[in-house]
Order: C-alpha cells, then sequence, then structure tokens
C-alpha cells in the first residue's frame, strides 16, 4: 500500500467533510508519512520503499477514517454554510439599501447643522437670524432654528417665515412623520395663526418645515411655535428680533 | 529530518459559530438601522415611532383577510392613553418583520367614542380594491353600539352637504375589554366606488355613539376621525 492508496482509504471514510477538509487532511497525512520515510531513507531504504513502509506502519486507514470522521460532524457543516449564505445576502441588502445611511446623516445633520439638512425651500425676509429652541415632544425633539421678519409699509405689520425640524432623540430612531404637519403658530396679538404657506420635506432621519406669510406685530415679541396631540404638548417661543431688524 | 506539513485545521465548530457571530452581527446592524426586525413588536414600534404617539400596548392581533394574499403578515390594534393606533407588519425573510404603516386615532380629547378608518391594500393605487376597516375605542360605559356613516360629499355644489353611502354597524357584543375601556377593528365591505369621482368627492366618516334604546349620544366628526392607510406591496 503506497502513500496515496493509503490516503485514499482514510479519506473514503470522511462522510461529511468538504473538500478544503480533506485536501488539509490529506496533507497532514502525507506529512506524517514523508517524516517517517526519511527516518527510513536514512536507516538504509530506497524512497519508495521507506514511503510505502511509512504508509504501512501508520496503522489501519479505515480505523484512522473513521476516527477523523467523528471531528467533521455534519451539524455544524449545515450551520456554517447557512450562516454564512445568511450573511452574504444580508449584507448585500445592507450595503444595498443606502438610505439607512442617508437617514442617519439626515438625524446626524439636524442635530448638528439644521440650516444644511433644509434641502427643499428656505426662510424668506428682509431680515433673517437663526435661533435654536428645542422641545421634547414624545420620542421625538421639535427644534425651531432660523426665522425670517419682513416689515411692511404700514411699519406696524411684518411678516414671518420660520423653519423647524423634528427628529428621533434616538440618533438611529424614526423621525415622525406628522410632527411638524401638526404644529400650529400663535402670537400676542393674532392668537392661533395660519401660515400662508410652507414648503418642507424629509425622510426617516429628520423631517423639515418652512412656515411662510406668518402676520405678526412690531408689539409682537415672540411667534410661539406650538404643538398638542397624543397628550404631547410643546411650545417654543420664537424672539422676534425688530431692533435686529430696524439696527 | 523534514518536518511534518503543518496545516492548521480550524475546527468546524468553531468556524460555524464565527460565522453565526458575523450573520448576528450584522442582523444587529440592520435592527440598528431600523431595517427590519426579529419580532412583529419591534416592527410597530416604528410605526409608533413615525406616528410620534408613544409605546402603546396590543389590544388585539390579527390576520390579514385572505383575499389580500399577503403571506406572512400581522395586523394589530394597540393603544396607549392618549392614543389608539392599528398597524401592518409583514415578514421577510432577509429583514425580518417590516412596518408597513397604520392609523391612529387621538384619543386624548375627553370624548365618549374615538374612532378611525384605515384602508389596507397590497399597491395603494386606485385600481387596488384592498379591505377597509374601522376602528375604535369606547369610553362611555353607556355607548352601546355604534353606527358609522360613510359618506360623500359633492364638491359640484357650494353647501357642505354629507350624503350617507352606508352605514357601517358595530355593538357591543362583538367589542374587546381591556383594562376597563372597550375596542373593536372590524373589517366592512362597502361599495363606494358609484359615489366617488376623483375630482368631486372622497369618502367622510361620522360615528353615532348609541345607547341601549338607540338613542344617539355623541356623534364623532369627520376631522376628529383618524384616517389612515397601509400599502403592503
Amino acid at each position: 500500500m503506497d502513500e496515496r492508496e493509503f490516503c485514499d482509504r482514510v479519506l473514503a471514510r470522511l462522510r461529511h467533510a468538504t473538500r478544503t477538509e480533506k485536501a488539509a487532511v490529506r496533507a497532514e497525512l502525507e506529512g506524517h508519512i514523508e517524516d517517517r520515510a526519511e527516518a527510513l531513507t536514512k536507516a538504509g531504504y530506497d524512497h519508495e520503499a521507506a514511503m510505502a513502509r511509512a504508509a504501512e506502519v501508520m496503522g489501519n486507514p479505515e480505523e484512522i477514517g473513521g476516527a477523523l470522521d467523528k471531528q467533521y460532524p455534519l451539524g455544524w457543516l449545515i450551520l456554517s454554510r447557512v450562516s454564512l449564505i445568511f450573511s452574504i445576502l444580508l449584507a448585500v441588502s445592507l450595503v444595498t439599501s443606502l438610505h439607512s445611511v442617508a437617514e442617519l446623516r439626515d438625524s446626524v445633520e439636524a442635530r448638528t447643522n439644521p440650516a444644511a439638512g433644509l434641502r427643499s425651500g428656505s426662510v424668506t425676509g428682509t431680515y433673517i437670524y437663526s435661533v435654536d429652541l428645542r422641545a421634547d415632544v414624545g420620542n421625538d425633539v421639535l427644534r425651531v432654528f432660523q426665522l425670517g421678519l419682513t416689515l411692511r409699509p404700514d411699519g406696524q405689520t411684518g411678516v414671518a417665515s420660520v423653519a423647524l425640524c423634528n427628529y428621533d432623540q434616538n440618533v438611529f430612531g424614526a423621525a415622525s412623520q406628522i410632527l411638524i404637519d401638526n404644529t400650529t403658530y400663535e402670537t400676542e396679538s393674532g392668537g392661533e395663526l395660519m401660515p400662508a404657506g410652507g414648503s418642507g420635506g424629509g425622510g426617516s432621519g429628520a423631517q423639515y418645515w418652512v412656515a411662510d406669510g406668518i402676520d405678526v406685530s412690531r408689539t409682537d415679541e415672540y411667534l410661539a411655535v406650538c404643538y398638542d396631540r397624543f397628550g404631547e404638548t410643546a411650545r417654543l417661543e420664537v424672539p422676534l428680533d425688530w431692533e435686529g431688524m430696524l439696527s | 529530518m523534514k518536518k511534518a506539513k503543518e496545516q492548521t485545521i480550524p475546527t468546524r465548530k468553531r468556524k460555524a459559530l464565527r460565522r453565526t457571530a458575523v450573520f448576528l452581527a450584522l442582523l444587529a446592524l440592520g435592527g440598528l438601522f431600523s431595517y427590519g426586525r426579529a419580532f412583529p413588536a419591534r416592527a410597530v414600534r416604528y410605526t409608533e415611532e413615525t406616528y410620534n404617539i408613544g409605546r402603546t400596548q396590543v389590544v388585539k392581533r390579527l390576520l390579514p383577510p385572505k383575499e389580500l394574499k399577503l403571506g406572512t403578515a400581522l395586523f394589530y390594534l394597540t393603544e396607549n392613553e392618549h392614543a389608539l393606533l392599528v398597524s401592518a407588519v409583514r415578514f421577510y425573510p432577509l429583514y425580518g418583520w417590516v412596518d408597513a404603516g397604520g392609523g391612529f386615532v387621538d384619543c386624548a380629547k375627553d370624548a365618549p367614542i374615538h374612532v378611525g378608518a384605515w384602508s389596507v391594500s397590497r399597491m395603494g393605487n386606485e385600481n387596488d380594491k384592498g379591505v377597509q376597516y374601522l376602528f375604535g375605542r369606547i369610553d362611555d360605559p353607556a355607548v352601546s353600539s355604534i353606527n358609522v356613516r360613510v359618506c360623500w360629499r359633492d364638491f359640484n355644489v357650494e353647501e357642505e352637504v354629507y350624503n350617507t353611502a352606508f352605514i357601517v354597524a358595530t355593538a357591543a357584543e362583538d367589542w374587546t375589554q381591556k383594562d376597563g375601556k372597550r375596542y373593536f377593528v372590524c373589517q366592512y365591505d362597502g361599495d363606494w366606488k358609484p359615489f366617488q369621482d376623483t375630482y368631486h368627492s372622497s369618502m367622510y366618516y361620522f360615528s353615532d355613539a348609541l345607547d341601549a334604546e338607540g338613542r344617539v349620544l355623541y356623534t364623532q366628526s369627520h376631522e376628529e376621525t383618524g384616517i389612515g392607510s397601509s400599502a403592503l406591496g
């Protein structure tokens, strides 16, 4: 029995070994046989006879194969392959879902630089200034970050434009898609007001809105952005900077 | 002496455990990016966040109607003190349970009943028939039944008149009790297409709360009715 026959008979008993595993076993067996053959060659055997003799003294190949077979249980192979397949599929789906990354970007942007995140619509007015007012509303944060003022020719009334956004308190969480839709606006002089119009948008990471054409008076010190739904209330009083506008 | 060829053979068990750990890590990463969840309740949580109604508890779980052919999907009626939510979740093999929107009613206002309407379809377009549900919470123990008038309004006329297309009735014996309140969710099959003109009308819901003698105790207006829809694709 030569080296090759010995290895073939051992590997024949490995029922569930993969091709790679069988190649590794063969390499290891051949290594052991070659080590023994080397010693025999030094003792005077010719190479072929040494290899054959070394293979014989390795033992019964069927018994060796049977013992090795226990090291390759089928269950672990199935788990390994199933995990690999699902991991590849899941990784591909995660990579191709760039919107998830975009949502995270939007969520971070709404926290750090909301003006940059406002991609559709913009605050209008002859005087535009930044503010930073926030309120926790349920799982979300409602944030007002910019205001625009225009004074009418009468010098006593004006129009305000306000930019707001909302995002989930958890940076990986989903921003409410309806919070901003349900905000209302109030002033001291006008009570609850309806904006003339608005624009905005966003995704699951953050929602933005610019409310335009809100009538305000020179005597108003603030414009209140309000929310009252599902037992959650919020009121952000945005200062109207008439002095800054006129200076 | 030639050394035996050394080759480290990782055990099959170690390899399997390592690959399983990688798969679980990817699953967790997907969950972190809100990309599907291991349990349907987590998908409902996402719907709660989308509507910002807060954490809710399950009142009833329903199987979707067979005509929608949705495979593995579930409908949930959930509630908290201030809101009632009906939502759909669907299972996808790689993603897990994914939310598909729903309908909600703001129950913060003190009223005997809070009723909502919810339509569910596969594709969400006009040609997709879908199924319709009404759902609600009954806070007044004197209410024995509810008649929901599904109305249409013709915008060709000046007056604000609502014409009843059909009535969906639900009674106390069909309601679910939970923590002293009563809830209902019912599928209805009303054909409003004869009354629906894309340019001139849409459906309006007015809900009459009736006592045991059939007297109207309260009417919820259309503006107070929560309207929602889900397209499960």
